[in-house]
């Protein structure tokens, strides 16, 4: 039978074809094989083999219930609708006369909970325990049951009663067994169950007169109970009392919730130190290691850890990497305190050390001539460093200049994080020009047949997204990160991507080609396109807009992600006012998008010749993220690219200028309607008259002489005109209204001459 | 270390929303010899002068440009100071104190009143600010501002107690400052503290970094990521001063000021005025006006937009401190986040605290006056998987055994079980499916449920989930509708924005009427972080702070400011509905009509686009419309 084919097959099927098996292999080989199947979560097939192992004759009890216990929790594993027959096989082990009844009474609480994990899933208060209990009494009912016997089988029902809280009825359980005169081992045990019921049902007191009754250790008890007033009480009632002895004494100790870093009373651990550590280290100095995870969690204060460290680093059997850890560490903290000499001599011993590696040494090194004044000589510590592979130094290097700036001497660090920086292979900063022309393509069809995806600006999108310091520091500093992950690209096929840009009078229009070997596979949906998330500030400081479109989908909503919401100096591109138009469509080798964002939007920033605005696009592909700029993280500004405007000649300037005047004069019109932001003042009701007159109308006026003035046939000069003095009013008439609202409202209410 | 004080040279980034085209920076440089001769303020004139010899000499493009940009700056001021002059050392506008526009030293302030009084307009008990920004015409390294009391034409008096002036401090952020929560490799100024003495973060233009002054030391709290070694704000020494310390002016580079007015709930209403007086060592003292109009109601606590008798839930994640209750910046902080508007905050403590822990944090947050009912605070145990494995019997009593902690924990520190437990995070809907057993044990204790995420989360459970940060924007209505179809529980947006951005207009809009306009009914926006003050210290995120943690309490900011501001939105929103809620149900057709066409206002408002500052008068003045028309009954 093929492997494979059992995760089809039912388990009910599986175990129809259950055939005795030819020359089978010793018993405990099979059951060291079922336990591998269960382990290779091939749960059927370990089913498969039990009820195979099952069928040989000269199986021991022993062995028969082992296989019958495996093939119970492979069956169980399979999920809910394998638990009936995971309850059989349980249930073959009580009905089998050859099986002691120990094992019996193991099968039963194990079916128990077989039918109690059947409830998951279900409410609480639907989960019917009554069934479970039922089968645990059956153990009681098992013929020649020995008081031993019987004690096991009260102890699963009391234990079930536990788990569902009924904490007086597990105790009157627990107390039948004492009646049973099943030895002290089972007295006791049910003595300790019993306080564990006093204990979880809040009953601390009661818990803790049996503990003290049976000289058991309290401290476990309030620890588990959370009481940490009492606990403590005992600790240090046990940790003066001679007669406890010393090992039993600094177990206690050690297992003290302060050592543990959740545990943040520093001057306690201190406290306890100078009472009870003197003694335990003279037995045993290696006991100073329990303050070793203190001293390396980050956020142990300084002082604490200048002080412990060197008690840690006294311990004969630090481990090496210790050590090095509890050494850095120490060197940290004096630095932080301003102990600089002493962090320097430190340092400085510990580059000598012979044992560490050449990394920490680099470090050491770094940090010793960091922390003296000058920092002369790092550069040629690095430079020495030569056989220190390249992201081990990369890391010396700014974990010495953080040591720098521990001590407060940032001049250190600065210099030594300026030489991390020289190690690095960044390419120069992408830059891409948008050429202006009479016409530019519009959409996906007019790129792909212009001629500009030869002759034009072009870019790849080809430079890693991350923090890609292992890149970085890989690669020769002479290249400029491109045509770097041929590895990659073969891998997915889909990495490839060019990217074209230009403008004209109607706005910049930005066109991506993105290759996908798979393309097909993308458009039956067989595969994911992946997408584009692209960013746009017009200039330095402005917003920055965010456009993501999946392929091959398309569509671009800017209010997806916004940096700004509208006012009179921002405006959001829309699909719905022409403001933005795109496309994204197969090409048959992959996909091809293109953006076109109108100058509208961009009224009051327009660029000139030479004008940067920055921008980035990372292509999201199933090798990952590659981009135009080389993004650190998502929205990292500082990394976008830039487009440079080009051949933007006061006659182009001047065509843009007119494209917006007739878009703004538009807008004004709707503005003016009965419903917009003009025509709904002079309202009787709805709106304020008063205001209209005293602040609207002066404007409207204003503006509706500027509008006459626009026509088919407007001069250069009109267009400048109307462009300087009309098209803010015109475009943004909502908001300047809104500003003359506020000011004429609070004139009023501060009774200030307007 | 060579601390500067800004200066408009490289480095300094223009101001983010107004582009002066090289045909504008050419006419006013054209127009700068006239300016001179008709400026008759001997020192501006002397500054002028002095720009107009610094026009002929050499420099690189960069500074070309700034110079530029301070002779446009110089003319626009010498043209509004022309018709009223202002001072004799300075000029200043009153401007909006949210604002989306980036105050920064060289950004003229084209929404500003030139010599306007700086206006204040705010109900009782309510905080509210007002803003100005001042242009020297001469350096000057030490100038007090001290604001007066302020006294009504009755001779009532408003405490100059009650006015709270402090510094916006410029400073550097990540290159996303002001626009986005993502962290980033570079840095760029940006105005965000509010601090009494400026002199608490030096600024240094020339290395482009932060220095944290602790006691008498200088710390760099602008490192590289991979420098950062994680400042203490909390150690001693490092703290705001406790009132306004004298500023330095610098010639030419404009600087604001942020007053804030605390209206006692008992001030008597009407209009109140004084000033702030600017003096220096040899110049004549100056008076900048201000005026306050105290408005004869308070503000109740916000409701929800579609129903004004449902509670309005603010609280943001991560907001208690995150120092012990005996640490003394403790309860400074507590008092701060109260007075911002924030009124839902858990004691985060619950039953395995330590029991004088507890206590302490409840007392705390009692005294600070956070809302008692409900309460969101605490979380159920995770217990089971992240996917649909149901949950087991052992594991729905893992949960029932909390719950009954909880419960007792509520019922024995407020009285009640009004409160949100959390189980998860941004959990899948087959994680959702599995989980609703667990819910029910908490709702059979009397506990309210809560959750983050995404749409699945209503999909699967929104019929039994109590509470929702629904990840996305304020603007998504479609996010808040189906909640508010269920009817129960109150959703609120996180994520598109998380907390960072230092734009206070756009902090008020997101925390404010945007989100209530779409019927989101909470503010419950990820995160108040407490630092750190390093904003390059994360990769992906810029630290989410609105407001900063130091030694002896928050140091304010702007966004900080705008979040109050956003939720007093709402407030007045609140106010505005239940007025027009009362006028529909007089039957008095005059008032009917007068309610009813509140509701329609606020229908037709557009949350995106509504200047705040602006509605925010026309909620004030339809509020006293409103009340008038109850008395007159038209």
């Amino acid at each position: 039978m093929n492997r494979k084919s059992f995760s089809s097959l039912s388990l009910a099927a599986l175990l129809a074809l259950a055939l005795p098996l030819q020359a089978q292999p010793p018993v405990p080989d099979l059951i060291k094989s079922v336990q591998a199947r269960i382990q290779e979560k091939k749960y059927a097939q370990a089913v498969w083999e039990a009820e195979g192992a099952l069928e040989n004759p000269g199986l021991s009890a022993t062995d028969k219930v082992r296989l019958l216990k495996a093939a119970a929790d492979a069956s169980l594993l399979m999920g809910k609708a394998n638990v009936p027959a995971a309850i059989a096989f349980h249930e073959r082990v009580v009905t089998d006369p050859a099986i002691p009844n120990t094992a019996k009474i193991e099968a039963l609480n194990n079916m128990a909970n077989a039918y109690i994990a059947s409830l998951a899933g279900l409410e609480l208060g639907r989960m019917d325990l009554d069934k479970a209990h039922a089968i645990l009494r059956r153990g009681l009912e098992l013929p020649e049951l020995k008081p031993e016997e019987r004690a096991v089988a009260l102890k699963n029902i009391g234990r079930l009663y536990e788990r569902q809280d009924l904490y007086p009825k597990a105790r009157e359980t627990y107390q039948q067994i004492q009646a049973l005169n099943a030895g002290d081992r089972a007295n006791a045990e049910a003595q300790r169950l019993i306080a564990g019921t006093y204990a979880s049902e809040g009953s601390t007191a009661e818990a803790a007169a049996i503990y003290k009754q049976f000289g058991w250790d309290s401290i476990t008890l309030y620890q588990s109970v959370g009481d940490a007033r009492q606990r403590d009480e005992e600790l240090a009632r046990q940790l003066q009392d001679p007669n406890i002895a010393e090992n039993v004494r600094w177990n206690n100790l050690n297992r003290f919730p302060i050592w543990d870093n959740r545990d943040k009373s520093l001057s306690e651990v201190k406290q306890f130190w100078d009472a009870y550590m003197p003694a335990f280290l003279r037995q045993e100095p290696n006991r100073a290691l329990v303050l070793q995870r203190k001293v390396l969690n980050k956020d142990t204060e300084p002082a604490f850890v200048a002080w412990a460290a060197p008690i840690v680093l006294a311990a004969p059997k630090i481990a090496p990497n210790d050590f090095v850890a509890v050494k850095s560490a120490y060197i940290d903290s004096l630095a932080t305190l301003g102990q600089t000499e002493a962090a320097t001599q430190e340092a400085g011993a510990l580059a000598a050390d012979g044992r560490v590696p050449a990394a920490t040494k680099l470090w050491a090194q770094l940090a010793a001539a960091a922390l003296k004044p000058g920092n002369g000589n790092s550069a040629a510590i690095v430079a020495a460093a030569a056989s220190v592979p390249a992201q081990e130094k990369a890391g010396a290097i700014t974990r010495a200049a953080q040591t720098a700036l521990r001590a407060g001497n940032e001049k250190s660090a600065s210099a030594l994080y300026d030489i991390y920086q020289g190690l690095l292979a960044k390419p120069a900063r992408a830059a891409i020009t948008c050429q202006f022309m009479d016409q530019a393509p519009y959409d996906v069809g007019s790129w792909l047949d212009s001629p500009l995806l030869k002759t034009g600006a072009k870019a790849k999108l080809d430079r890693p997204y991350g923090d890609n310091l292992k890149f970085l520091l890989e690669t020769d500093s002479a290249m400029t990160g491109r045509n770097t992950t041929a590895d990659a690209k073969q891998a997915t096929g889909d990495t490839d991507t060019d990217f074209n840009i230009a403008c004209d009078a109607e706005g910049i229009h930005f066109f991506f080609n993105a290759y996908d070997a798979r393309a097909k596979e993308v458009v039956d949906g067989l595969l994911g396109g992946g997408a584009f998330e692209m960013y746009l500030a017009p200039g330095e400081n402005q917003p920055y807009y965010t456009f993501l479109t999946e392929m091959p989908k398309g569509g671009i909503n800017p209010a997806d992600f916004v940096t700004m919401y509208p006012n009179a100096q921002y405006r959001l591109p829309s699909e719905n006012n022409g403001s933005l138009r795109t496309e994204t469509r197969s090409t048959g080798k992959g996909f091809a998008t293109h953006l076109t964002l109108s100058w509208d939007v961009f009224y009051d920033k327009l660029p000139s010749d030479g004008s940067r605005w920055q921008f980035e696009a990372i292509r999201w592909t199933r090798s990952g993220g590659f981009s135009f700029g080389g993004s650190e993280s998502v929205h990292n500004r500082s990394s976008f690219g830039d487009v440079i405007f080009a051949g933007l000649t006061p006659e182009h300037l001047n065509a843009i200028k007119r494209g917006i005047v007739l878009k703004a004069v538009a807008k004004y019109k709707q503005a003016k309607r009965l419903t917009g932001a003009v025509g709904n003042w002079p309202d009787p009701e709805l709106g304020d008259p008063v205001f209209y007159q005293a602040k609207v109308e002066p404007l409207v006026k204003s503006l509706d002489q500027y509008a006459e003035k626009v026509n088919k046939d407007m001069s250069a000069a009109d267009v400048d005109l109307l462009f300087r003095e009309a098209v803010p009013g015109w475009m943004d008439t909502e908001f300047q209204i809104s500003a003359l609202r506020r000011q004429y409202l609070q004139d009023k209410l501060l009774a200030l001459t307007p | 270390m060579a601390v500067l004080a800004l200066t408009a040279v490289a480095g300094v980034a223009p101001a983010q929303v107004e582009t002066l085209s090289p045909d504008q920076l050419a006419e006013y440089q054209r127009r700068l010899p006239e300016v001179i001769q008709s400026t008759g303020a001997a020192p501006f004139k002397t500054y002028l002068q002095d720009l107009q010899r610094r026009q002929g000499g050499a420099g690189t493009p960069e500074q070309k440009a700034a110079l530029a940009a301070d002779v446009a700056n110089a003319v626009r001021v010498a043209d509004d100071a022309r018709a009223k002059p202002a001072g004799t050392y300075f000029s200043y506008y009153a401007v909006p104190p949210m604002s989306p526009l980036m105050r920064l030293p060289g950004a003229y302030p084209i929404d500003g009143r030139y010599a306007g009084d700086v206006a204040i307009v705010a109900a009782q008990d309510e905080y509210e600010p007002a803003s100005f920004v001042v242009y020297p015409y001469a350096d000057a390294g030490k100038v007090e501002l001290a604001v007066s009391d302020l006294k009504s034409a009755d001779g009532s008096v408003f405490s100059k107690e009650n006015l709270d002036l402090k510094v916006v401090k410029v400073w550097y952020q990540n290159g996303n400052g002001w626009y986005s929560y993502f962290s980033d490799i570079g840095l760029k100024l940006v105005p965000e503290l509010l601090l009494n003495d400026e002199n608490l973060i030096q600024v240094d233009t020339q290395q482009q970094a932060n220095y944290a002054r602790v006691k008498d030391r200088q710390v760099w709290i602008s490192a590289p990521r991979k420098l950062d070694v994680a400042f203490d704000a909390y150690q001693d020494g490092f703290a705001d001063a406790k009132t306004l310390q004298p500023v330095a002016f610098q010639a030419g580079q404009f600087k604001q000021f942020f007053l804030t007015a605390h209206v006692p709930a008992d001030a008597k209403p009407g209009l109140y005025r004084g000033n702030i007086q600017v003096t220096t060592a040899g110049q004549q003292p100056t008076q900048i006006p201000v005026a306050l109009r105290v408005l004869p109601f308070a503000l109740p606590l916000p409701k929800a937009n579609y129903d004004v008798n449902k509670d309005f839930i603010v609280t943001l994640m991560g907001a208690w401190p995150r120092v012990d209750a005996n640490n003394k910046a403790f309860m400074p902080t507590l008092r701060d986040l109260r007075r911002h508007n924030l009124l839902h905050l858990g004691p985060n403590v619950g039953p395995t605290t330590p029991p004088a822990v507890a206590e302490a944090n409840v007392k705390a947050m009692k005294e600070a006056g956070f809302q008692t009912k409900p309460i969101i605070n605490g979380n159920l145990p995770w217990v089971g998987q992240h996917d649909g494995t149901p949950l087991t019997f052992d594991e729905l009593m893992t949960i029932k055994r909390s719950a009954v902690a909880w419960r007792e924990f509520y019922l024995k520190h407020f009285g009640h079980t009004d409160a949100f437990v959390g189980l998860g995070d941004e959990q899948g809907a087959a994680w959702v499916v599995k989980t609703r057993p667990a819910w029910r044990i908490a709702n059979e204790q009397g506990l309210k449920t809560a959750l983050a995420g995404h749409h699945h989360i209503f999909e699967k459970g929104g019929y039994m989930l109590d509470l929702h940060p629904a990840a996305g924007s304020p603007a998504d209505k479609e996010k808040a509708e189906p909640w508010r179809a269920v009817g129960h529980g109150y959703v609120g947006f996180y994520a598109s924005q998380h907390n960072g951005a230092e734009n206070p207009a756009f902090v008020r809009r997101q925390h404010g009427l945007l989100g209530y306009l779409s019927d989101f009914d909470m503010v419950d926006n990820y995160e108040f972080a407490y630092g750190p003050w390093n904003d390059r210290a994360y990769d992906l995120y810029k630290p989410m702070v609105l407001a900063y943690p130091t030694s002896e309490g928050l140091v304010d900011t702007l966004a900080w400011e705008g979040f109050r501001e956003g939720i007093d939105d709402i407030r007045y929103a609140t106010k505005l509905r239940q007025l027009a809620e009362e006028a529909i149900a007089s039957g008095n057709l005059d008032r009917v009509y007068a309610g009813r066409q509140v509701r329609q206002w606020f229908a037709l408002m557009d949350g995106t686009r509504v200047d705040l500052n602006t509605v925010r008068l026309e909620m004030i003045e339809r509020i006293e419309r409103l009340t008038q028309l109850a008395k007159t009954g038209k």
